[in-house]
Protein backbone atom coordinates (compact mmCIF):
# COMPACT_ATOMS: atom_id res chain seq x y z
CA UNK A 1 0.00 0.00 0.00
CA UNK A 2 1.56 3.43 -0.91
CA UNK A 3 1.53 5.54 1.86
CA UNK A 4 2.63 8.78 -0.12
CA UNK A 5 -0.52 10.16 -1.10
CA UNK A 6 -1.76 11.80 2.03
CA UNK A 7 -2.57 15.33 0.94
CA UNK A 8 -4.62 16.79 3.81
CA UNK A 9 -3.01 20.11 4.52
CA UNK A 10 -2.41 20.61 7.89
CA UNK A 11 -2.02 24.61 8.61
CA UNK A 12 -0.52 23.98 12.04
CA UNK A 13 2.11 21.97 10.23
CA UNK A 14 2.31 24.54 7.68
CA UNK A 15 2.40 27.30 9.75
CA UNK A 16 5.57 25.04 11.71
CA UNK A 17 7.41 24.69 8.82
CA UNK A 18 6.88 28.67 7.55
CA UNK A 19 7.70 30.27 10.87
CA UNK A 20 10.59 32.32 9.53
CA UNK A 21 9.12 33.33 6.46
CA UNK A 22 5.88 34.63 8.64
CA UNK A 23 7.89 36.63 10.65
CA UNK A 24 9.95 38.21 8.17
CA UNK A 25 7.55 38.97 5.65
CA UNK A 26 5.21 39.77 9.03
CA UNK A 27 8.14 42.09 10.01
CA UNK A 28 8.37 43.67 6.63
CA UNK A 29 4.72 44.54 6.74
CA UNK A 30 4.42 46.09 10.16
CA UNK A 31 7.54 48.27 9.52
CA UNK A 32 5.72 49.45 6.03
CA UNK A 33 2.55 50.12 7.92
CA UNK A 34 4.42 51.79 10.84
CA UNK A 35 6.71 54.05 8.54
CA UNK A 36 3.49 54.91 6.51
CA UNK A 37 1.56 55.93 9.29
CA UNK A 38 3.83 57.28 11.57
CA UNK A 39 6.21 59.90 10.21
CA UNK A 40 3.22 62.57 8.81
CA UNK A 41 3.04 62.93 12.51
CA UNK A 42 6.56 63.90 12.41
CA UNK A 43 5.84 66.25 9.91
CA UNK A 44 7.94 63.42 7.39
CA UNK A 45 6.78 61.63 4.54
CA UNK A 46 8.11 58.28 3.94
CA UNK A 47 6.89 58.00 0.00
CA UNK A 48 8.38 61.48 -0.63
CA UNK A 49 10.06 61.27 -4.07
CA UNK A 50 13.39 62.48 -2.18
CA UNK A 51 13.15 59.89 0.69
CA UNK A 52 12.12 57.11 -1.34
CA UNK A 53 15.03 58.20 -4.21
CA UNK A 54 16.96 57.09 -1.17
CA UNK A 55 15.84 53.79 0.07
CA UNK A 56 15.97 53.01 -3.12
CA UNK A 57 19.74 53.59 -3.63
CA UNK A 58 19.98 52.00 0.18
CA UNK A 59 17.98 48.72 -1.07
CA UNK A 60 20.00 48.39 -4.01
CA UNK A 61 23.05 47.82 -1.93
CA UNK A 62 22.43 46.01 0.39
CA UNK A 63 20.10 43.93 -1.70
CA UNK A 64 22.42 42.99 -4.78
CA UNK A 65 25.08 42.01 -1.62
CA UNK A 66 22.51 39.98 0.28
CA UNK A 67 21.24 37.82 -2.92
CA UNK A 68 24.64 36.81 -3.59
CA UNK A 69 25.93 36.15 0.10
CA UNK A 70 22.56 33.74 0.27
CA UNK A 71 24.86 31.47 -1.21
CA UNK A 72 27.62 31.15 1.26
CA UNK A 73 25.21 31.86 4.34
CA UNK A 74 23.02 29.00 2.85
CA UNK A 75 26.74 26.63 4.13
CA UNK A 76 26.32 28.12 7.50
CA UNK A 77 29.51 30.30 6.26
CA UNK A 78 29.99 34.21 6.64
CA UNK A 79 31.98 36.57 4.99
CA UNK A 80 33.31 40.03 6.76
CA UNK A 81 35.46 41.18 4.32
CA UNK A 82 32.19 42.75 2.24
CA UNK A 83 32.67 45.66 3.45
CA UNK A 84 36.50 46.18 2.69
CA UNK A 85 36.08 44.78 -0.78
CA UNK A 86 33.04 47.38 -1.72
CA UNK A 87 35.77 49.60 -0.34
CA UNK A 88 38.58 48.76 -2.54
CA UNK A 89 36.23 47.95 -5.49
CA UNK A 90 34.45 51.52 -5.71
CA UNK A 91 38.25 53.40 -4.68
CA UNK A 92 39.47 51.48 -7.97
CA UNK A 93 36.19 52.13 -10.09
CA UNK A 94 36.99 55.43 -9.13
CA UNK A 95 40.63 56.06 -10.20
CA UNK A 96 40.88 53.68 -12.82
CA UNK A 97 38.13 55.87 -14.44
CA UNK A 98 39.65 58.66 -13.80
CA UNK A 99 42.59 57.56 -15.22
CA UNK A 100 41.19 55.96 -18.20
CA UNK A 101 38.07 57.97 -19.04
CA UNK A 102 35.90 54.65 -18.48
CA UNK A 103 34.29 52.44 -15.17
CA UNK A 104 34.86 49.57 -17.26
CA UNK A 105 38.63 48.81 -16.23
CA UNK A 106 37.87 49.39 -13.02
CA UNK A 107 35.49 47.02 -13.34
CA UNK A 108 36.87 44.03 -14.92
CA UNK A 109 39.81 44.39 -12.21
CA UNK A 110 37.23 44.74 -9.44
CA UNK A 111 35.80 41.34 -10.92
CA UNK A 112 38.80 39.47 -10.84
CA UNK A 113 39.68 40.31 -7.33
CA UNK A 114 36.20 39.29 -6.23
CA UNK A 115 36.74 36.03 -7.57
CA UNK A 116 40.44 35.65 -6.37
CA UNK A 117 39.40 36.42 -2.92
CA UNK A 118 36.45 33.97 -3.15
CA UNK A 119 38.51 31.40 -4.14
CA UNK A 120 41.11 32.01 -1.41
CA UNK A 121 38.00 32.43 0.89
CA UNK A 122 36.13 29.20 -0.05
CA UNK A 123 39.55 27.13 -0.32
CA UNK A 124 41.70 27.69 2.86
CA UNK A 125 38.62 26.90 5.42
CA UNK A 126 38.18 23.68 4.20
CA UNK A 127 42.01 22.60 3.14
CA UNK A 128 43.41 24.37 6.59
CA UNK A 129 40.78 22.97 8.64
CA UNK A 130 39.55 26.24 9.82
CA UNK A 131 36.49 28.26 10.75
CA UNK A 132 35.79 29.61 7.35
CA UNK A 133 35.43 32.99 8.76
CA UNK A 134 39.06 33.47 9.47
CA UNK A 135 40.34 33.85 5.88
CA UNK A 136 37.60 36.50 5.21
CA UNK A 137 38.76 38.11 8.96
CA UNK A 138 42.20 38.43 7.39
CA UNK A 139 41.44 39.60 4.31
CA UNK A 140 39.14 42.44 6.27
CA UNK A 141 42.45 43.40 8.02
CA UNK A 142 44.67 43.60 4.60
CA UNK A 143 42.30 45.58 2.37
CA UNK A 144 41.64 47.93 5.23
CA UNK A 145 45.47 48.54 5.09
CA UNK A 146 45.47 48.63 1.28
CA UNK A 147 43.26 51.10 1.75
CA UNK A 148 44.57 53.37 4.51
CA UNK A 149 47.45 52.95 1.94
CA UNK A 150 45.97 54.73 -1.17
CA UNK A 151 44.15 57.16 0.22
CA UNK A 152 47.48 58.33 2.52
CA UNK A 153 49.30 58.09 -0.79
CA UNK A 154 46.18 60.15 -2.20
CA UNK A 155 46.35 62.78 0.53
CA UNK A 156 42.87 62.42 0.13
CA UNK A 157 39.75 60.67 2.29
CA UNK A 158 37.70 60.85 -0.40
CA UNK A 159 37.63 61.00 -4.03
CA UNK A 160 35.55 61.63 -6.95
CA UNK A 161 34.83 60.54 -10.79
CA UNK A 162 35.94 63.51 -13.05
CA UNK A 163 34.58 64.33 -16.89
CA UNK A 164 32.57 60.28 -16.56
CA UNK A 165 28.56 60.57 -16.59
CA UNK A 166 27.46 57.86 -13.63
CA UNK A 167 23.79 59.14 -13.88
CA UNK A 168 22.75 55.27 -15.12
CA UNK A 169 23.31 54.08 -11.65
CA UNK A 170 21.49 56.87 -9.63
CA UNK A 171 18.44 55.66 -12.04
CA UNK A 172 15.78 53.76 -10.01
CA UNK A 173 14.70 51.89 -13.28
CA UNK A 174 18.48 50.59 -14.09
CA UNK A 175 18.21 49.98 -10.23
CA UNK A 176 15.27 47.59 -9.77
CA UNK A 177 16.10 46.14 -13.70
CA UNK A 178 19.64 45.34 -12.50
CA UNK A 179 18.27 44.13 -8.81
CA UNK A 180 15.49 41.80 -10.56
CA UNK A 181 18.00 40.38 -13.36
CA UNK A 182 20.51 39.73 -10.55
CA UNK A 183 17.99 37.82 -8.31
CA UNK A 184 16.50 35.64 -11.09
CA UNK A 185 20.17 34.72 -11.80
CA UNK A 186 20.99 34.05 -8.35
CA UNK A 187 17.55 32.26 -7.89
CA UNK A 188 17.58 30.02 -10.86
CA UNK A 189 21.41 28.45 -9.68
CA UNK A 190 19.98 28.22 -6.52
CA UNK A 191 16.81 26.52 -6.49
CA UNK A 192 16.75 24.80 -9.61
CA UNK A 193 20.59 23.63 -9.69
CA UNK A 194 23.47 21.58 -8.15
CA UNK A 195 25.35 25.10 -7.08
CA UNK A 196 22.23 26.12 -4.83
CA UNK A 197 21.53 22.23 -3.63
CA UNK A 198 24.85 21.29 -2.90
CA UNK A 199 25.68 24.74 -1.07
CA UNK A 200 22.63 24.03 1.36
CA UNK A 201 23.49 19.79 1.61
CA UNK A 202 26.95 21.57 2.89
CA UNK A 203 25.41 23.92 5.27
CA UNK A 204 22.77 21.24 7.04
CA UNK A 205 24.99 18.35 7.20
CA UNK A 206 28.55 18.65 5.87
CA UNK A 207 29.71 14.90 6.64
CA UNK A 208 26.52 13.99 5.35
CA UNK A 209 26.91 16.42 2.36
CA UNK A 210 30.15 14.71 1.37
CA UNK A 211 29.34 10.83 1.89
CA UNK A 212 26.96 11.50 -0.69
CA UNK A 213 29.02 12.93 -3.16
CA UNK A 214 29.62 16.63 -2.72
CA UNK A 215 32.94 17.61 -3.59
CA UNK A 216 33.38 20.32 -0.61
CA UNK A 217 35.95 22.47 -2.14
CA UNK A 218 34.85 22.75 -5.44
CA UNK A 219 31.24 23.72 -4.10
CA UNK A 220 32.64 26.21 -1.46
CA UNK A 221 34.83 28.00 -3.79
CA UNK A 222 32.43 28.17 -5.80
CA UNK A 223 29.48 29.82 -3.57
CA UNK A 224 31.92 32.54 -2.64
CA UNK A 225 32.11 33.25 -6.43
CA UNK A 226 28.54 33.63 -6.57
CA UNK A 227 28.79 35.99 -3.41
CA UNK A 228 32.07 37.93 -4.85
CA UNK A 229 30.42 38.67 -7.97
CA UNK A 230 27.49 40.14 -6.66
CA UNK A 231 29.37 41.83 -4.09
CA UNK A 232 31.36 43.43 -7.35
CA UNK A 233 27.89 44.99 -8.98
CA UNK A 234 27.32 46.37 -5.48
CA UNK A 235 29.85 48.20 -5.38
CA UNK A 236 29.32 49.87 -8.70
CA UNK A 237 25.97 51.34 -7.59
CA UNK A 238 27.83 52.21 -4.10
CA UNK A 239 30.36 53.88 -5.62
CA UNK A 240 27.82 54.86 -8.70
CA UNK A 241 25.44 56.37 -6.54
CA UNK A 242 27.74 59.20 -5.38
CA UNK A 243 30.32 58.86 -8.23
CA UNK A 244 32.80 59.28 -5.53
CA UNK A 245 34.52 56.51 -2.96
CA UNK A 246 36.45 57.34 0.34
CA UNK A 247 38.37 55.68 3.19
CA UNK A 248 34.90 54.83 4.77
CA UNK A 249 32.85 53.49 1.98
CA UNK A 250 31.51 50.00 2.73
CA UNK A 251 32.04 50.70 6.66
CA UNK A 252 29.92 47.73 8.38
CA UNK A 253 28.66 46.16 5.23
CA UNK A 254 29.09 42.97 6.34
CA UNK A 255 26.92 43.41 9.46
CA UNK A 256 24.51 45.24 7.14
CA UNK A 257 24.08 41.91 5.26
CA UNK A 258 24.39 39.68 8.44
CA UNK A 259 21.38 41.77 9.69
CA UNK A 260 19.27 41.58 6.29
CA UNK A 261 19.19 37.88 5.86
CA UNK A 262 18.06 37.34 9.23
CA UNK A 263 15.56 39.92 9.17
CA UNK A 264 14.76 38.20 5.85
CA UNK A 265 14.47 35.15 8.04
CA UNK A 266 17.23 33.30 7.00
CA UNK A 267 18.85 30.57 9.17
CA UNK A 268 22.38 31.22 10.44
CA UNK A 269 23.42 28.01 10.46
CA UNK A 270 22.25 27.93 6.92
CA UNK A 271 20.55 24.74 5.78
CA UNK A 272 18.18 23.84 3.71
CA UNK A 273 15.55 26.11 4.34
CA UNK A 274 18.07 29.13 3.01
CA UNK A 275 15.79 31.18 0.54
CA UNK A 276 16.69 33.51 -1.64
CA UNK A 277 13.96 35.23 -1.35
CA UNK A 278 15.41 35.98 2.31
CA UNK A 279 17.67 38.48 1.32
CA UNK A 280 15.04 40.74 -0.94
CA UNK A 281 12.49 40.86 2.14
CA UNK A 282 15.11 41.49 4.62
CA UNK A 283 16.84 44.50 2.36
CA UNK A 284 13.92 45.38 1.60
CA UNK A 285 12.99 45.58 5.69
CA UNK A 286 16.20 46.93 7.06
CA UNK A 287 16.66 50.16 4.58
CA UNK A 288 12.73 50.83 5.99
CA UNK A 289 14.50 50.84 9.29
CA UNK A 290 17.33 53.25 7.98
CA UNK A 291 15.48 55.58 6.71
CA UNK A 292 12.60 55.51 8.39
CA UNK A 293 13.24 55.71 12.32
CA UNK A 294 15.04 59.43 11.30
CA UNK A 295 11.50 60.81 10.04
CA UNK A 296 10.40 59.34 13.70
CA UNK A 297 13.13 60.91 15.52
CA UNK A 298 14.72 58.54 16.26
CA UNK A 299 18.23 59.39 16.52
CA UNK A 300 21.34 57.65 14.72
CA UNK A 301 22.56 55.72 17.57
CA UNK A 302 19.07 54.52 18.97
CA UNK A 303 18.61 53.17 15.54
CA UNK A 304 21.23 51.47 16.11
CA UNK A 305 20.03 49.94 19.59
CA UNK A 306 16.60 49.45 17.48
CA UNK A 307 17.90 47.51 14.79
CA UNK A 308 19.99 45.35 17.39
CA UNK A 309 17.13 44.55 19.40
CA UNK A 310 15.45 43.11 16.55
CA UNK A 311 17.81 41.27 15.09
CA UNK A 312 17.50 39.81 18.67
CA UNK A 313 14.18 38.94 18.51
CA UNK A 314 14.27 37.78 15.15
CA UNK A 315 16.87 35.32 15.86
CA UNK A 316 14.89 34.01 18.94
CA UNK A 317 12.13 33.56 17.14
CA UNK A 318 14.12 31.62 14.23
CA UNK A 319 17.52 30.23 15.13
CA UNK A 320 17.11 28.63 18.79
CA UNK A 321 18.40 25.03 18.33
CA UNK A 322 15.39 22.68 19.05
CA UNK A 323 15.42 21.13 22.27
CA UNK A 324 16.16 17.47 23.54
CA UNK A 325 18.82 15.39 24.37
CA UNK A 326 18.77 12.50 22.76
CA UNK A 327 18.14 11.68 18.72
CA UNK A 328 15.12 10.31 17.40
CA UNK B 1 1.10 -7.31 17.39
CA UNK B 2 3.33 -5.05 18.49
CA UNK B 3 4.05 -3.85 15.04
CA UNK B 4 0.46 -3.49 13.77
CA UNK B 5 0.61 -5.48 10.94
CA UNK B 6 1.01 -8.95 9.52
CA UNK B 7 4.86 -10.11 9.75
CA UNK B 8 4.55 -13.38 7.71
CA UNK B 9 6.92 -16.42 8.19
CA UNK B 10 10.43 -15.36 6.21
CA UNK B 11 12.74 -13.15 8.12
CA UNK B 12 16.31 -13.49 7.27
CA UNK B 13 17.12 -15.66 3.69
CA UNK B 14 16.09 -19.12 3.41
CA UNK B 15 18.44 -20.24 0.57
CA UNK B 16 22.19 -21.02 1.01
CA UNK B 17 23.36 -20.87 -2.15
CA UNK B 18 26.20 -19.05 -1.79
CA UNK B 19 27.16 -18.83 -5.91
CA UNK B 20 27.79 -15.61 -7.24
CA UNK B 21 28.78 -13.69 -10.53
CA UNK B 22 32.33 -14.07 -11.82
CA UNK B 23 32.79 -10.57 -11.86
CA UNK B 24 34.69 -8.56 -9.19
CA UNK B 25 32.54 -5.63 -8.21
CA UNK B 26 35.06 -4.23 -5.82
CA UNK B 27 38.70 -5.35 -4.80
CA UNK B 28 40.49 -4.67 -1.57
CA UNK B 29 44.24 -5.22 -2.95
CA UNK B 30 46.62 -5.73 -0.19
CA UNK B 31 44.80 -2.43 1.99
CA UNK B 32 46.99 -0.65 4.93
CA UNK B 33 45.65 2.03 6.83
CA UNK B 34 45.46 2.70 10.64
CA UNK B 35 45.57 -0.38 12.32
CA UNK B 36 44.63 -2.62 9.71
CA UNK B 37 47.44 -3.71 7.80
CA UNK B 38 47.57 -5.89 4.24
CA UNK B 39 44.05 -6.76 4.37
CA UNK B 40 42.59 -8.23 0.65
CA UNK B 41 39.25 -9.04 -0.28
CA UNK B 42 37.52 -9.21 -3.69
CA UNK B 43 33.78 -8.91 -3.77
CA UNK B 44 31.68 -10.30 -6.75
CA UNK B 45 28.37 -9.44 -8.11
CA UNK B 46 25.58 -10.90 -6.47
CA UNK B 47 27.68 -11.56 -3.49
CA UNK B 48 27.08 -10.72 0.14
CA UNK B 49 30.04 -10.49 2.24
CA UNK B 50 29.29 -9.63 5.86
CA UNK B 51 31.93 -8.43 8.20
CA UNK B 52 31.69 -9.44 11.88
CA UNK B 53 33.23 -8.55 15.46
CA UNK B 54 33.24 -6.94 18.56
CA UNK B 55 33.11 -3.32 18.22
CA UNK B 56 36.34 -1.64 17.59
CA UNK B 57 37.94 -4.88 15.86
CA UNK B 58 37.97 -3.37 12.67
CA UNK B 59 35.37 -3.87 10.37
CA UNK B 60 33.86 -0.48 10.25
CA UNK B 61 37.27 1.11 8.97
CA UNK B 62 36.77 -1.31 6.21
CA UNK B 63 33.70 -0.13 5.41
CA UNK B 64 34.56 3.56 5.44
CA UNK B 65 37.89 2.41 3.16
CA UNK B 66 35.93 0.60 0.85
CA UNK B 67 33.99 3.98 0.07
CA UNK B 68 37.31 6.03 0.02
CA UNK B 69 36.80 7.48 3.26
CA UNK B 70 40.07 6.33 4.78
CA UNK B 71 43.25 7.77 3.67
CA UNK B 72 45.24 4.60 2.70
CA UNK B 73 49.38 4.45 3.40
CA UNK B 74 49.31 1.22 1.01
CA UNK B 75 47.42 -0.67 -1.48
CA UNK B 76 44.30 0.07 -3.47
CA UNK B 77 40.75 -0.04 -3.12
CA UNK B 78 40.17 -1.08 -6.86
CA UNK B 79 36.48 -0.72 -8.69
CA UNK B 80 36.44 -1.12 -12.45
CA UNK B 81 40.06 -1.04 -12.62
CA UNK B 82 40.10 2.42 -10.98
CA UNK B 83 41.35 3.10 -7.93
CA UNK B 84 38.83 4.49 -5.57
CA UNK B 85 40.57 7.51 -3.29
CA UNK B 86 36.89 9.59 -2.27
CA UNK B 87 33.63 9.30 -1.83
CA UNK B 88 32.98 11.52 -4.89
CA UNK B 89 35.29 8.99 -6.65
CA UNK B 90 33.23 6.01 -5.03
CA UNK B 91 29.98 7.19 -6.12
CA UNK B 92 30.57 8.01 -9.40
CA UNK B 93 32.21 4.26 -9.98
CA UNK B 94 28.39 3.13 -8.21
CA UNK B 95 29.22 2.24 -4.64
CA UNK B 96 26.99 3.51 -2.03
CA UNK B 97 27.77 3.67 1.60
CA UNK B 98 24.97 3.49 4.49
CA UNK B 99 26.69 4.83 7.40
CA UNK B 100 26.56 3.21 10.95
CA UNK B 101 25.56 6.62 12.30
CA UNK B 102 22.24 7.22 10.72
CA UNK B 103 21.66 11.03 12.20
CA UNK B 104 25.13 12.29 12.51
CA UNK B 105 26.44 11.08 8.70
CA UNK B 106 23.69 8.86 6.43
CA UNK B 107 21.50 11.64 6.57
CA UNK B 108 20.05 15.76 6.84
CA UNK B 109 17.99 15.51 9.33
CA UNK B 110 17.06 19.00 9.33
CA UNK B 111 16.36 18.19 4.78
CA UNK B 112 13.18 16.79 3.19
CA UNK B 113 12.91 13.12 2.26
CA UNK B 114 12.94 14.11 -1.35
CA UNK B 115 16.19 16.04 -0.26
CA UNK B 116 18.14 13.37 0.90
CA UNK B 117 16.82 10.65 -1.79
CA UNK B 118 18.26 12.57 -4.60
CA UNK B 119 21.17 14.49 -3.16
CA UNK B 120 23.35 11.72 -4.82
CA UNK B 121 21.78 11.81 -7.85
CA UNK B 122 21.58 15.62 -8.44
CA UNK B 123 24.79 15.04 -11.43
CA UNK B 124 22.53 12.88 -13.07
CA UNK B 125 19.07 14.82 -12.60
CA UNK B 126 20.49 18.34 -14.43
CA UNK B 127 20.24 19.04 -17.78
CA UNK B 128 22.46 21.25 -18.69
CA UNK B 129 22.61 23.01 -15.11
CA UNK B 130 18.69 23.13 -14.92
CA UNK B 131 17.21 19.99 -12.57
CA UNK B 132 13.57 19.99 -13.09
CA UNK B 133 11.28 19.86 -9.64
CA UNK B 134 9.32 17.28 -11.44
CA UNK B 135 12.15 14.51 -11.63
CA UNK B 136 13.29 14.82 -8.14
CA UNK B 137 9.42 14.30 -7.02
CA UNK B 138 9.23 11.49 -9.03
CA UNK B 139 12.59 9.98 -8.42
CA UNK B 140 11.66 10.60 -4.84
CA UNK B 141 8.61 9.53 -4.99
CA UNK B 142 8.93 5.85 -6.77
CA UNK B 143 11.72 5.23 -3.77
CA UNK B 144 8.82 6.32 -1.05
CA UNK B 145 6.77 3.58 -2.62
CA UNK B 146 9.45 0.90 -3.28
CA UNK B 147 9.98 0.96 0.31
CA UNK B 148 7.15 1.83 1.68
CA UNK B 149 7.89 4.68 3.94
CA UNK B 150 5.18 6.35 5.81
CA UNK B 151 4.93 10.06 5.46
CA UNK B 152 2.49 12.38 4.37
CA UNK B 153 4.52 13.27 0.99
CA UNK B 154 8.18 13.43 0.17
CA UNK B 155 8.29 16.93 1.50
CA UNK B 156 8.46 15.73 5.10
CA UNK B 157 11.30 16.49 7.09
CA UNK B 158 13.34 13.23 8.10
CA UNK B 159 13.96 14.56 11.54
CA UNK B 160 10.34 13.74 11.62
CA UNK B 161 10.65 9.99 10.93
CA UNK B 162 10.87 6.66 12.88
CA UNK B 163 14.40 4.71 13.11
CA UNK B 164 13.16 2.81 10.24
CA UNK B 165 12.18 5.00 7.60
CA UNK B 166 15.16 6.80 8.35
CA UNK B 167 16.73 4.07 7.69
CA UNK B 168 14.46 3.72 4.47
CA UNK B 169 15.55 6.85 3.13
CA UNK B 170 19.07 5.94 3.48
CA UNK B 171 19.08 3.40 1.58
CA UNK B 172 16.76 4.67 -0.70
CA UNK B 173 19.24 7.29 -1.69
CA UNK B 174 21.17 4.11 -3.06
CA UNK B 175 18.75 2.23 -5.10
CA UNK B 176 17.86 5.64 -6.55
CA UNK B 177 21.07 6.50 -7.68
CA UNK B 178 21.59 2.60 -8.85
CA UNK B 179 24.35 1.94 -7.19
CA UNK B 180 25.64 -1.88 -7.89
CA UNK B 181 28.11 -2.17 -5.07
CA UNK B 182 26.33 -0.73 -1.37
CA UNK B 183 28.42 -1.19 1.85
CA UNK B 184 25.62 -1.35 4.52
CA UNK B 185 27.32 -0.74 8.00
CA UNK B 186 25.05 -1.79 10.91
CA UNK B 187 21.65 -1.52 8.43
CA UNK B 188 19.21 -2.69 11.12
CA UNK B 189 20.34 -0.86 14.17
CA UNK B 190 17.70 0.77 15.73
CA UNK B 191 14.95 -0.35 13.42
CA UNK B 192 12.26 -2.60 14.08
CA UNK B 193 11.04 -5.85 13.54
CA UNK B 194 8.64 -5.66 10.62
CA UNK B 195 11.10 -3.25 9.26
CA UNK B 196 14.19 -5.53 10.08
CA UNK B 197 12.07 -8.12 8.03
CA UNK B 198 11.61 -5.97 4.98
CA UNK B 199 15.43 -4.71 4.90
CA UNK B 200 16.29 -8.73 4.70
CA UNK B 201 14.14 -9.24 1.81
CA UNK B 202 15.41 -6.40 0.14
CA UNK B 203 19.09 -7.50 0.16
CA UNK B 204 18.08 -10.48 -0.81
CA UNK B 205 16.80 -9.22 -3.67
CA UNK B 206 19.92 -6.67 -4.08
CA UNK B 207 21.81 -10.33 -4.38
CA UNK B 208 19.51 -11.63 -6.81
CA UNK B 209 19.77 -8.62 -9.02
CA UNK B 210 23.68 -9.10 -9.06
CA UNK B 211 24.36 -6.27 -6.70
CA UNK B 212 27.66 -6.46 -4.63
CA UNK B 213 27.13 -6.32 -0.98
CA UNK B 214 29.56 -5.33 1.92
CA UNK B 215 27.32 -5.31 5.12
CA UNK B 216 28.94 -4.84 8.46
CA UNK B 217 27.11 -5.87 11.34
CA UNK B 218 27.38 -6.09 15.16
CA UNK B 219 24.50 -8.96 15.17
CA UNK B 220 25.88 -12.23 14.51
CA UNK B 221 21.96 -13.81 13.80
CA UNK B 222 21.85 -11.18 10.98
CA UNK B 223 25.54 -12.22 9.50
CA UNK B 224 24.41 -15.48 9.63
CA UNK B 225 21.29 -15.27 8.27
CA UNK B 226 21.86 -13.01 5.78
CA UNK B 227 25.93 -13.53 4.15
CA UNK B 228 27.03 -15.70 1.97
CA UNK B 229 30.25 -15.44 3.35
CA UNK B 230 31.35 -14.27 6.71
CA UNK B 231 34.63 -12.68 7.32
CA UNK B 232 35.32 -12.11 11.46
CA UNK B 233 37.80 -9.43 12.46
CA UNK B 234 39.21 -9.20 15.98
CA UNK B 235 41.74 -6.14 17.01
CA UNK B 236 42.04 -4.91 13.64
CA UNK B 237 42.92 -8.52 11.83
CA UNK B 238 40.62 -11.01 10.35
CA UNK B 239 40.42 -14.18 12.43
CA UNK B 240 38.09 -16.44 10.02
CA UNK B 241 36.41 -16.68 7.25
CA UNK B 242 33.12 -18.87 7.19
CA UNK B 243 30.89 -19.71 4.56
CA UNK B 244 27.16 -19.63 4.62
CA UNK B 245 25.73 -22.64 6.17
CA UNK B 246 22.85 -24.38 7.82
CA UNK B 247 24.86 -25.69 10.72
CA UNK B 248 26.80 -22.13 11.35
CA UNK B 249 25.77 -21.16 14.62
CA UNK B 250 26.99 -18.20 16.91
CA UNK B 251 28.81 -20.71 19.17
CA UNK B 252 31.27 -21.08 16.32
CA UNK B 253 32.04 -17.69 15.68
CA UNK B 254 32.30 -16.12 18.70
CA UNK B 255 35.59 -17.60 19.91
CA UNK B 256 37.49 -15.78 17.00
CA UNK B 257 35.79 -12.56 18.02
CA UNK B 258 36.64 -12.11 21.48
Amino acid sequence: MSEANGKTFDLKEWIKHHVTDLAAYGGLIVCLIIFSVLPPMFGENLWSAEKLSTLMANVIVTALMSVGAVFVYSMGHMDISIGGQVRIYATLMVLLGNMTGSLVWGIILSLVIAIVIALINGATGELLHIFPVIPSLVFMMVLNGISSIIYNNLGSRNIVLRDIDYSIFRNPVVMVVVLVVETLIISYLFKFTKFGKNAKAIGANEVAAKQSGINLLKYKMISYVVMGCCVTVASIFQMGYTGSASDSTGTGFEMDVMVALILGGMPLSGGMRSKVSCAIVGAFTFAILDVGLPLVGITANTTFIIKALLFIVIVLITCRKKGGVLPR
Amino acid sequence: MMVGREIGEKYYREDFDVSHKPEVALEFQDVSFGQIEHFSLKLHKGEIVGFGGLSGCGMHEIGRAAYGIEKLSSGKVIRNGKEIKTPLQAIESGIGYISKNRDTEALILNGSIQDNIVLPSLTALSHKTFINPKDEKAMANKEIDAFRIKCNSGKQYVNTLSGGNKQKVSFAKWTAKGSDVIIMDCPTRGVDIGVKQSMYALIENMKKEGKAILMISEELSELIGMADKLIIMKDFKVTKEFMRSPDLKQTDIIEYMI
